[in-house]
């Protein structure tokens, strides 16, 4: 970070090869559109080589990175730059999350996969913006809470709140899905 | 479900309380049934959604974001290390010689200068005395002869 502070572009192309992924899942996980996510990964990175300088080697990057990545896709769903356009409601099939399909996936698991996805992706979208930062960090980027506290400014405690609220009505989604969607097969057998 | 316990189900899924929260848990989910599943629907939810696809971001973003970075104006530390190349350093190092062997030359004159300036000073700080020592027809240059005629006298000079 010392050498993008001080300008050098190499320094930061190796940085983005190395993080781009999990803020753009990050922000994919906000907006749930492609290309929404990508404008928003590429803000967060120029906003990161603008502001290396106020990098201290105290925190490690990731805490930094996503310490941006956060607050910029907070800000701009707050200021209403990205409202959700298309949220995918369970069991719709017509418009599927951008998503690549493992290709070793029978067609059934495939559908099921996505309509998993669907089912997640419409139950994040009834969270609070903070339920759904610190539930992304947590599940999909493996961050500890305390990580997840420093990110969000919070204290590990109201982590350890939003993360339960988060995690226990994504679940209950779920599993709602899961009794529609496995009733018929299990009746027609 | 009214257990306060429940609130904290998730961070133990997640590994993330204390050795002795833990084992409270543990201990409170063989007697509560309805906790017992909660932790099972937390579990099954945890596995499956590890095993989501993951977004990948286009190529064509790479090329955006360091075609942006590279547009914006160059910070200092930059701007400074260009300065400090050799081929523009060179000229610089030139004129900083010059600089250097002028402030020699002007720095030894002010040194004489100063030197002179002491003597003045003593002299003028000492005026009076003297000026004694013209009045009794003494040279300056016999004070030390003054200060150690008792000496001088002992050791038979006239």
């Amino acid at each position: 970070m010392l050498r993008v502070a001080a300008g050098d572009t190499a320094a930061f192309a190796s940085l983005y090869d190395r993080y781009h992924r999990s803020v753009a899942r990050f922000a994919h996980r906000f907006v749930q559109d492609a290309g929404k996510a990508e404008e928003l990964t590429q803000d967060i990175f120029v906003k990161v080589y603008r502001h290396a300088g106020r990098y201290r080697a105290t925190a490690r990057f990731k805490t930094f990175l996503f310490r941006v990545a956060a607050n910029h896709c907070l800000n701009e769903i707050r200021r209403g730059e990205y409202r959700v356009t298309h949220v995918v409601e369970e069991g719709e099939e017509g418009r599927p999350v951008e998503m690549p399909a493992p290709e070793a996936q029978s067609p059934e698991r495939a559908v099921e996969g996505r309509e998993l996805e669907a089912t997640v992706a419409a139950a994040l979208q009834r969270l609070s913006e903070r339920e759904r930062a610190a539930f992304t960090l947590c599940r999909f980027e493996g961050m500890a809470y305390r990580e997840i506290a420093e990110v969000l400014s919070a204290s590990e405690a109201a982590v350890k709140s939003l993360i339960h609220r988060a995690t226990l009505s994504v679940a209950k989604a779920v599993e709602a899905w899961q009794s529609g969607a496995r009733a018929p097969a299990r009746s027609e057998a | 479900m009214s257990c306060t316990i429940e609130d904290e189900l998730t961070a133990y899924v997640d590994g993330e309380l204390s050795a002795v929260d833990s084992a409270r848990v543990r201990s409170h989910l063989t007697s509560c049934s309805d906790c017992r599943s909660t932790e099972a629907l937390l579990r099954r939810t945890v596995t499956q959604l590890a095993a989501l696809p993951a977004f990948e971001p286009s190529s064509a973003l790479r090329r955006r974001v360091l075609a942006e970075v590279e547009a914006l104006p160059r910070p200092w530390p930059e701007r400074m290390r260009a300065w400090l190349r050799p081929s523009a350093l060179a000229p610089a190092g030139v004129a900083l010689l010059a600089a250097a062997l002028v402030a020699m030359v002007m720095g030894q004159r002010t040194l004489n200068a100063r030197a002179e300036r002491r003597t003045e000073l003593a002299v003028a700080e000492n005026f009076e005395l003297l000026s004694d020592y013209e009045v009794v027809g003494l040279d300056p240059d016999d004070l030390d002869v003054v200060e150690h005629l008792d000496q001088l006298e002992k050791e038979g000079h006239p």
